[in-house]
């Protein structure tokens, strides 16, 4: 028994040894390309696919995780990181990693507005699409007469426990919201609605529950919302009448990656009307470029009010905001 | 004259060093190497990094407290540790009490099935992270499918069956989830337990309730505590359950959770970790001081079968007793596998019955099945060798510092995956020594040094048990110190050996959080294909992957207590 036991470990470990010669090779022509995604699977493959056709000697691999796992993992790795491109993490997390990703003009680089990219003169990240908050409604819990129509009335009592959003703590868009709601009606009201409603720690889980009627009401990104819609939830979607807003997702290039070359190819093709297209109908996102219609079922941008939104204010307060707005929850 | 007696002197001094058996501590070298490296690395960055204030950089210059800081001020943190607090003692006395008794029927208990209640008792535990807890939500959540029924029943009684949301769901969720770590080394501890002490109580006249209190579960205690610091650890640390059942009720998981995702700041989610590592020290402290109290050996050189109940009431209690708690325990992953054949389960009931989401998993995972078996195995294995031989050292040699190795060993378990990924990237990629970044070999060595304590645990509870005496019988008849180890311990330890062999594997099979920070397109794993289907939305696809992991993990135990054949029963005795 315990002689077929160490054989058993002697065999799978000569069987394993040539698995842990490791270390990926470097070649001066671009073969090869890493993407660190926290887009979505099927997106991810779509961009891939329609990229390689285009450069059907790159071969690329995709590594998938939360943004900020992703972002965790690039500092790790420092200074040599394995990834060559980061895509679709909140432009604000840019901001905060700057040092981390490398600038380089994109071949499309005219056609995208200074406003959903770097202003800078290579920018080091281009916009991939809007995530705009907005409010997913539960249709078979709520009448089209009960619904909330803007920030302020979410701490009407009636909606006591019917209300479901992200700890700010836990991302860039749940952060967004408060501050958006600080902004317009100052912390006083942030602790009616830490009164009134449930702040939870996983992203997933809101539009989730209000498409399985656990919540009538939960705050999340429209993208959210239509795929739920598209799937045949009863849900429906309100954009506050006081306005939401103008945030984005990017894509860039990382600092210091093993395929140089081929990033800037791919950041070429992020950067293209196909890719847009694909962003657009494989998640029914809405994108940045500006010749583009709003996604799927969701209003194109004309019928939706804008909060100004000034990221450079809202990354000051960040620390501080959330951790006062957090202390609040019970 | 002079020169010659120095010499022989030395002579002799030589001598004796090569006549002491030095085999035990060249086998010992080799894996407190690799604990050296390996795992006092992770926690020597983690406590480095917890002292250097917020952000990813560590100081050494500037170290303070600033990260612990929030610990005073903030009530959501002192909520959160309190949270934490409250949730894993709790699970810890709800798993104790659904398990201790379910490990005393299937031990003494004369009853069918034994094979299947051992097998099917281990699989709560691979409750894949998310979609486990959102199928409490799909049972017992607001629009839950056995609330519905339940409340329809009860509703004209005038009793309310409340949603599942809050502290008492996650507890119960927990103690439900990890029950099977009592059950199962309580179980081997219970039928390990030498019968001769009991028979003489009850020659002597003891009544039944009286032998129980004062001989059975007293020899059960060591095993019930190495049982109950599992539940311990692992309730402090699940960040899944929480974050889908909580609501707005946090633990400290979740404080780490939003520090590395929201902040990216590494240092402070360390501080918090370090916060669960004091806890959990403290923890097993006390667990070490209760079992030390007294002496244990419930194998020694005399023996005797076990006399099993037989009674047809004892039976039958036996039986519908464990046939309760397992389908109770079994509802998540039963909805799990209800939900692979579907689309989606928002409703009361699940809709659009399909077979594609297993379909597409040959084409889809074919290699992350290859690399979640071969990591998972091959990791087994090595935990099972280290484990077993720190816990020999610990408990046979005693060094000074016994603690300490004990502590290091359980402290890359309680430590977030995250954690430990991030000390060992920035250890071993890019330009260093040792360049791992993307092989196999780093998931592995992160498995080990966080799976170890299973085989550990096991080990130092069967070791604990066993009279020194028989090992020492040994070594008088000439033996020296391997042949003792390998004819004499060893055989008496294994089945301690295999049962945290068999929890490593079943646990590293689902194990998300340090290889989402490691893999490589090379090294994708399923759980990794699940996390991306789950949060894309395809819970279908996600429930298959899952379910294919439960059926390996199953087959693997129940081919691991056939193949033990007649000592099935050993299969999870740990001594």
């Amino acid at each position: 028994m315990l002689r077929r036991v160490w054989l058993v470990v002697l065999a799978v470990l000569v069987i394993a040894a040539p698995m842990f010669a490791g270390g990926a090779a470097e070649d001066a022509e671009p073969t090869s390309l890493t993407v660190w995604s926290a887009a979505a699977e099927d997106e991810a493959d779509a961009l891939v696919e329609a990229f390689s056709e285009q450069y059907p000697e790159i071969s690329v691999d995709v590594i998938r995780a939360g943004s900020g796992e992703l972002l965790t993992r690039l500092r790790a790795e420092q200074p040599n990181p394995a990834g060559d491109i980061l895509l679709g993490i909140a432009k604000e997390a840019f901001d905060d990693n700057y040092d981390l990703f490398r600038g380089y003009v994109a071949a499309h680089h005219d056609e995208i507005p200074a406003e959903v990219r770097d202003d800078a003169a290579e920018p080091r990240y281009y916009g991939f699409s809007m995530p705009l908050q907005a409010f997913m409604i539960n249709t078979e819990l709520l009448d089209e007469e009960d619904y909330p129509r803007t920030w302020e009335a979410l701490i009407d009592s009636k909606y006591e426990g019917e209300l479901i959003l992200a700890n700010p703590a836990l991302s860039g868009s749940a952060y967004a919201q408060i501050y958006m709601m600080h902004g317009l009606y100052g912390f006083d009201f942030l602790e009616e609605v830490a009164r009134q409603a449930v702040f939870v720690s996983s992203s997933t889980a809101v539009p989730e529950s209000v498409a399985r009627g656990e919540y009538a009401i939960g705050v999340t990104g429209e993208g959210n919302i239509a795929r739920y819609i598209n799937e045949g939830a009863p849900v429906t979607y309100v954009y506050p009448e006081d306005g939401t807003g103008r945030r984005f997702d990017a894509s860039g290039i990382i600092e210091g990656g093993p395929n140089p070359r081929a990033a800037e190819l791919f950041m070429d093709f992020m950067t293209s009307e196909d890719a847009y297209q694909i962003i657009l109908e494989t998640r029914d996102r809405r994108v940045v470029h500006p010749g583009f219609p709003g996604p799927g079922p969701l209003p194109s941008l004309d019928e939706i009010t804008f909060f100004t939104y000034d990221a450079e204010e809202a990354a000051a307060m960040r620390d501080d905001l959330t951790n006062r707005f957090s202390d609040l929850i019970e | 004259m002079a020169a010659d007696s120095t010499r022989t002197q030395t002579e002799s001094r030589i001598e004796r060093l090569l006549q002491k058996d030095w085999t035990p501590y060249l086998i010992f070298a080799l894996p407190l190497l690799f604990l050296v490296l390996f795992l006092f690395w992770p926690l020597a960055t983690t406590v480095l990094r917890a002292l250097s204030g917020p952000g990813f950089d560590i100081d050494l210059g500037n170290l303070s407290l600033e990260n612990f800081n929030r610990f005073v001020t903030s009530p959501m943190y002192q909520r959160s540790l309190r949270n934490s607090f409250v949730v894993s003692v709790s699970s810890v006395v709800f798993a104790s009490l659904i398990g201790l008794p379910m490990g005393y029927f299937v031990a003494r208990v004369k009853m069918p099935f034994k094979n299947l209640f051992l097998s099917i008792g281990i699989l709560p535990i691979i409750m894949p992270s998310f979609i486990g807890a959102f199928s409490w939500v799909i049972l017992l959540g607001r629009q839950g499918i056995i609330r519905h029924f339940l409340n329809q029943i009860f509703m004209p009684f005038g009793i309310v069956i409340p949603s599942i949301y809050g502290l008492w769901g996650i507890i119960f969720a927990m103690s439900l989830t990890y029950f099977p770590f009592v059950f199962l080394l309580s179980y081997g501890a219970f039928s390990a337990a030498n019968p001769m002490l009991e028979e003489a109580a009850m020659m002597m006249g003891a009544r039944r309730p009286r032998i129980m209190r004062t001989i059975t579960l007293p020899l059960v205690i060591p095993s019930l505590g190495a049982g109950a610091i599992l539940v311990f650890i692992r309730s402090m640390g699940n960040y899944g359950i929480p974050a889908i059942l909580g609501g707005d009720q946090y633990v400290l998981p979740t404080l780490t959770y939003f520090r590395v995702t929201g902040f990216w700041d590494l240092n402070s989610a360390a501080a918090i970790a370090m916060v669960s590592v004091a806890i959990t020290g403290a923890a097993l402290l006390l667990q070490k001081y209760v079992i030390s109290r007294r002496e244990y050996e419930t194998v020694s050189s005399s023996r005797s079968e076990q006399h099993l109940h037989t009674h047809w009431l004892a039976r039958l209690i036996a039986v519908a007793y464990c046939t309760l708690v397992l389908i109770v325990a079994m509802l998540p992953n039963i909805t799990i596998i209800i939900m692979s054949f579907f689309e989606q389960w928002r409703g009361l009931f699940p809709t659009g019955f399909t077979l594609e989401n297993y379909l597409r998993i040959p084409r889809m995972v074919s290699s992350e099945i290859f690399n979640s078996l071969f990591l998972s195995i091959t990791a087994s294995f090595i935990t099972a060798v280290l484990g077993c031989m720190v816990a020999y050292i610990t408990e046979r040699r005693r060094p000074k510092g016994a603690v300490i190795l004990d502590l290091a060993v359980m402290a890359p378990f309680i430590l977030p995956g995250i954690v430990v990924s991030v000390a060992l990237l920035s250890a071993f990629s890019g330009d260093t020594v040792l360049p791992l970044g993307g092989t196999f070999m780093i998931i592995l060595i992160a498995f080990v040094v966080r799976r170890t304590p299973y085989v550990f645990r096991s080990v130092v509870a069967s070791l604990t048990q066993l009279d020194e005496t028989l090992e020492e019988s040994s070594m008088i008849m000439g033996a020296n110190w391997l042949y003792t180890f390998r004819r004499v311990t060893l055989p008496l330890i294994m089945s301690g050996i295999i049962a945290g062999t068999i929890l490593t594997f079943a646990t590293l099979l689902q194990e998300l959080s340090t290889t989402i920070l490691l893999y490589s397109a090379r090294t994708r794993t399923v759980p990794v294909r699940i996390f991306s289907a789950v949060q894309d939305g395809y819970f279908g696809q996600g429930a298959a992957l899952s379910v294919m992991l439960l059926v390996t993990v199953f087959i693997v135990v129940y081919a691991m207590n056939r193949m033990l054949g007649r000592s099935i029963s050993s299969s999870f005795k740990l001594g």
